[in-house]
């Protein structure tokens, strides 16, 4: 009797596994893309602020984009026309664009989400994409709790009003994002937080979700009222992963399992560009991002310029780029990449390991003595612990100077590097994404704004970009960023290391599969399926 | 008197060992625990085997139950058992005998039992491994012969596991399972070792009664001489595996030829006395049953030897009845 | 009976409470807040740092939140999701749980019966070949890491033979389930065979075997009825112990076959600093340690009559 009690609880523990069991059911009616992807952090559009952007932009659509060969495209926009004094913008919508329910798109959808991307209670990271908007800062930050004081206006149905507080050129980019989408008013507030659930959430782009197991799965069907050119795929099926994703990606690549992949491990990379089949389905995209070395510039040895220059000559980046991605990353010489206006790689420094030993001699260090112990911080990612090793490596033989190697769990890492903003610290890697392709991506938020938290301060610069912020004229836009630029890498408080470039694997049968805008993003609506 | 005492080609010898002798491989070498031992059972006999822990007398009972374990085995001599010479038989065949033609009281009551068992089952198991019957008739049986052990309210008790039992009943427990079958030969060895004397009485009241119901043949083997002279009718004497004398138990125990004998009746209170005054015990160790033995192996620890007794064996010889091997108390001419 | 089990699960109550206590204060003390994302380009504004830690009470001080989320378990709320706000800790336990326990349960029952069998196997083998070859497997199983395994087995059953699918789950009694039970299963099966080896070898020497031999039972009985019963008990701890980490699920083989289960996403709870996630999965691992104590404690009970007398 007892035995049977012990098996019936043991029968009732898998019979209530049984709901898993069931399988999507195969459309075979259309065709079926399938990928594996990170469980996203967030499925609220508004929120979405990493690459989690990539899962997203298949189901929300933002205003425009822009390519990668620096033309706007409109999406839900048919025009965004600046006033004349550079402070007002009137965008037009597609008065056809509709929801995945069949109710129009309007003004006042978008009125309500970019305010409430802006609202603080929501806390979305993508608010500070939107600050330049009159009245949005006071609002984010909580000094008025009131809305209508953010100079966003839906003046009719399909017209919107935007109103900055400053000139500022570079805002069309930002409306162009794709992390600015539209979230329909009504599911919103009817549902609370619970609207991105698959059976209530409503999307305005090509596809809609139609079943979502946290961890587990996400299925995305054609949203048969988007107005937009009609995708010829069917059906998306993620699969979701976690810890490596790489490595699940190529495994199930290479088991005819999934149609795409958009990583290969560090270890297979060598295997892949030699397999003949592999090697043929590998697109390989530069990404508009650079990791570098950064230094606390705030205190000694490393507001020392001459330190700085000889830390960045004694490394070895063709080396770096071979050991941690079989030379497949670009060397990277300066920190704006190639690409954005005002970057020019040849505002590098110039010198070699000789001149190098030279610099720190003449900052007091003749062949590393007395060179203070300092820490090198890095995450706790694939490729960061050995680029840490590498450059330990290089500074100790080129220089006889010795680093201390701190490897930080991913968010422990983040967290810490926050809070370096009053706190000191030796350096770190760190790495920066472009956002959009404008120079204010670069030279304004991360290096003004001092996201990364470098302590720069050049007075020069900083009235440079102040000046660039504002110009109207893009050619003298340009130009003064190529000037800061000339003086930031001059005074190197960051040395730049590499640029990742995206591996892809796209089967042969896939066509028109390839990376989208700066973000290397992955429209599937462009994606079509020949066997 | 000489013409009375019986020999070995007996045809009711229920049990002969000729000869017998049996080596265990160990990690020191090779231990010659029984060298070439001889003995008979008759029908209805009651046989004592008395030595030092350590004479080979335990392994002698495993022999003839051939549960040596591994690593002992019987190097030379026979076992015959009713005629049968058991060293011969299949695993099968032994198996058949155990538990049913011979049957074997083991010392140590509470580890020869299986503490997952109720105690009727495990007698009971006795009976079902060989009369074929059911599990029910087995289980009456079995509370029968618990009852026939003098365990009270067998019937209740059957349903018990051995460790709610005393350590007497438990003794019990394991002649009842031994029994069971009435073989024709009991193996007791040192059935009464952990009991208190009371029990030890008891115990020994039990084998007797056995004995004198079923006409069963006892080997009784123990270290305490004066326990076998109460039960046994003859008395096997071993030292370092071998016999150093055999005879009926009152003509051992009025006078004892071996100088060993002598050590070992003195080193043992008698069954009644309460005093344990004038016990003398017996002086040195065994010797090393590895190394190869020059002379009595005795001698080491005599304090009547000659000089012969270093130099070669005594054999074992018949005086009379009896039968002694020592150069100094034996009939060597 | 009834009342030891009573006894039993108030005393792990301190035990709970314990744990409570150690997991709120190692989350709370590891750096990086739920807000900090270690994948966004860029930090999060103070305001909406400030707004959500209003929002999930984490501005209160320590021990009110200590008091506060320890009074709400109590009554069964578990507490908001940090990493994703559409769900309840209730609704993840819920739906992660059972996969878990689904695969563990698979897994702990494939590990007892091929260990007893390879482990009774080894012991009663004449073949000195079998046994030394069953050593070695279960040797050789135990010392592999787990995560190993789950990799070898995906590439050769998987990318090589295209017999299982690499990554992902579709339920218990699918090919996908082959990779992480056999995976869970291989390191609590080679210890319990050689567990069990051992065991039955020691038992094999005890007394009441060869009485039981001396009574003319036969071989295959003894092993069965004398041999295993006693053996069995110490295996029945071992995979007592095996048991509790095996059903809360294994982080790694979850994370690399793609079972989302319970395992995997305790990890992920912890790389998030979902605080209320990380507290609620550590109280059911230890509810579940708990109840495998028990049942073991249960199936001591009914296995060995000497713990009987203990219990009444």
């Amino acid at each position: 009797m007892r035995k049977k009690v012990f098996l019936a609880s043991m029968l009732a523990a898998l019979s209530s596994a049984a709901p898993t069991f069931s399988t999507p059911a195969a459309a075979d009616e259309g065709q079926t893309f399938r990928m594996i992807v990170q469980e996203p952090r967030f499925m609220d559009p508004n929120l979405v602020d990493d690459g989690g952007v990539a899962i997203q932009t298949q189901l929300f659509e933002p205003l425009a984009k822009i390519q990668n060969d620096g033309t706007l495209v409109y999406l839900q926009a048919n025009s965004i026309e600046r006033s004349s004094d550079g402070l007002t913008w009137t965008v037009k919508l597609k008065p056809e664009n509709k929801w995945s329910n069949g109710e129009p798109v309007t003004a006042m959808d978008w009125e309500y989400s970019l305010k409430r991307i802006l609202d603080p209670s929501i806390a979305s990271g993508n608010a500070q994409f939107l600050t330049e908007i009159k009245g949005a800062k006071a609002y984010n930050s909580g000094e008025t709790k009131d809305a209508s004081a953010v100079h966003i206006k839906a003046v009719d149905d399909f017209t919107l009003v935007i109103e900055t507080e400053r000139v500022a050129p570079s805002f069309l980019a930002k409306l162009a994002l794709p992390y600015i989408t539209p979230v329909p008013q009504a599911v919103v507030a009817q549902w609370g937080e619970r609207w991105t659930l698959p059976e209530h959430i409503v999307s305005n782009g090509p596809y809609k979700l139609v079943a979502r197991v946290n961890d587990q799965s996400i299925e995305m069907n054609v949203n048969s009222f988007y107005a937009g050119k009609k995708p010829t795929i069917d059906t998306i099926r993620m699969t979701v992963a976690s810890g490596d994703i790489c490595e699940a990606q190529l495994r199930a690549y290479e088991a005819e399992e999934i149609d795409f992949a958009t990583c290969i491990p560090i270890q297979d990379i060598q295997r892949v560009r030699q397999d003949a089949t592999l090697a043929k389905e590998l697109i390989t995209n530069l990404d508009s991002g650079t990791w570098w070395v950064q230094y606390d510039n705030s205190h000694a040895p490393w507001d020392n310029k001459d330190v700085r220059h000889a830390l960045s000559l004694a490394i070895d980046r063709n080396a770096l780029s071979s050991v941690i991605s079989d030379g497949t990353a670009a060397v990277a010489n300066t920190i704006v990449p190639p690409g954005i206006p005002g970057a020019n790689e040849d505002d590098a420094i110039k010198g070699n390991v000789e001149t190098a030993r030279e610099l720190l001699a003449k900052a007091g260090y003749p062949n590393g003595a007395g060179f203070p112990p300092f820490t090198l911080t890095v995450r706790d990612s694939a490729s960061q612990p050995i680029v840490a090793q590498l450059l330990q490596q290089m500074w100790s033989e080129n220089l006889g100077i010795n680093a201390t190697i701190n490897v930080m769990e991913l968010k422990a890492f983040a967290a810490w590097v926050n809070a370096r903003k009053n706190a000191p610290y030796d350096m770190i890697t760190a790495l920066w994404v472009s956002d959009y392709a404008d120079p204010e991506n670069w030279y304004g938020d991360l290096i003004t704004d001092d996201y990364r938290n470098s302590h720069f301060r050049n007075e020069d610069f900083a009235s440079l970009i102040k000046q660039a912020k504002v110009a109207t004229d893009e050619t003298q836009r340009i130009e003064t960023y190529r000037q800061a630029n000339k003086i930031f890498e001059e005074q190197q408080p960051m040395s730049a290391l590499y640029r990742e470039t995206s591996l892809w694997l796209v089967k042969p049968y896939v066509k028109n599969l390839r990376p989208d805008t700066t973000l290397r993003l992955y429209p599937i609506r462009d994606t079509e399926i020949v066997r | 008197m000489l013409n009375q005492i019986r020999h070995s080609a007996d045809h009711d010898a229920i049990l002969s060992v000729e000869n017998l002798s049996i080596d265990i491989e160990s990690k020191r070498g090779v231990l010659h625990v029984v060298r070439g031992v001889s003995f008979h059972v008759n029908a209805g006999d009651r046989i004592g085997v008395v030595g030092e822990s350590g004479c080979g007398k335990s392994t002698l009972a495993l022999a003839i139950m051939r549960l040596l374990a591994p690593g002992a085995a019987p190097v030379g001599g026979s076992i015959q058992f009713l005629g049968t010479d058991l060293l011969a038989l299949s695993e099968t065949e032994m198996r058949r005998l155990r538990g049913n033609e011979i049957g074997m009281v083991f010392q140590d009551p509470a580890a020869s039992l299986n503490p997952m068992m109720t105690a009727g089952r495990q007698v009971g198991e006795t009976i079902e491994a060989h009369k074929g019957v059911s599990r029910k008739i087995s289980a009456s049986a079995a509370v029968d012969m618990m009852r026939s052990v003098k365990i009270p309210e067998p019937a209740v008790r059957a349903g018990q596991y051995p460790h709610q039992f005393s350590g007497g009943m438990r003794q019990r427990i394991v002649i009842a399972m031994g029994t069971a079958n009435t073989p024709k030969l009991i193996i007791a060895d040192e059935p009464t070792t952990a009991l208190d004397v009371t029990v030890q009485a008891q115990v020994i009241e039990l084998l007797e009664k056995m004995n004198t119901d079923t006409g069963s043949s006892i080997v009784f083997i123990s270290h305490n001489i004066a326990l076998v002279s109460e039960f046994c009718s003859r008395v096997v004497v071993m030292y370092a595996g071998r016999i150093v004398e055999e005879g009926s138990t009152s003509d051992i125990f009025s006078r004892p030829y071996h100088p060993y004998t002598s050590a070992l009746i003195k080193s043992v209170p008698p069954l009644d006395e309460r005093l344990a005054d004038g016990l003398v015990p017996i002086e040195g160790r065994p010797p090393n049953l590895a190394s190869k033995q020059v002379g009595c192996a005795f001698a080491a620890r005599c304090s009547s030897k000659i000089e012969k007794c270093t130099q070669s064996s005594p054999p074992l010889v018949a005086m009379g009845p009896r039968k002694v091997a020592c150069w100094v108390t034996g009939a060597h001419s | 009976m009834f009342s030891f089990i009573l006894k039993r699960v108030l005393a792990s109550i301190p035990t709970l409470l314990v744990v409570y206590t150690v997991t709120f204060a190692i989350a709370h003390l590891t750096p990086g807040s739920p807000w900090d994302s270690a994948s966004a380009n860029r930090p999060m504004e103070p305001a909406a740092k400030a707004a959500l830690d209003a929002k999930y009470n984490l501005d209160a001080p320590l021990h009110i939140q200590y008091v506060g989320y320890l009074w709400g378990a109590v009554q069964g709320d578990l507490g908001p999701s940090f990493r994703d706000p559409t769900q309840s800790v209730t609704d993840i336990v819920k739906k992660f749980l059972p996969t878990s326990l689904a695969l563990g349960s698979m897994a702990i029952a494939l590990a007892i019966v091929m260990g007893l069998l390879l482990g009774v196997l080894a012991a009663l083998t004449r073949s000195r070949a079998l046994e030394t070859a069953i050593l070695f497997f279960c040797t050789f199983c135990v010392s592999l890491p787990t995560y190993i395994i789950t990799a070898v087995l995906i590439v050769t059953l998987g990318v090589g033979l295209g017999l299982v699918p690499t990554f992902g789950w579709k339920g218990l009694f699918s090919t996908s389930a082959i990779v992480p039970v056999v995976s869970l299963a291989l390191a609590p099966m080679a210890a319990i065979a050689r567990y069990c080896r051992n065991c039955v070898l020691e038992v094999m020497h005890k007394d009441f075997v060869r009485s039981a031999r001396a009574k003319g039972v036969k071989r295959g009985r003894i092993i069965a009825v004398h041999i295993l019963r006693n053996a069995i008990i110490p295996v029945v701890t071992v995979a007592g112990s095996y048991a509790s980490s095996v059903l809360v699920g294994s982080f790694f083989v979850e994370s690399i076959a793609g079972v989302p289960g319970f395992g995997r996403y305790f990890v992920l709870a912890v790389s998030a600093r979902d605080y209320p996630v990380i507290i609620a999965t550590t109280l059911v691992y230890a509810v579940i340690v708990v109840l495998c104590n028990l049942l073991v404690d249960i199936a001591h009970f009914i296995i060995d009559p000497r713990t009987r007398e203990d219990v009444r």
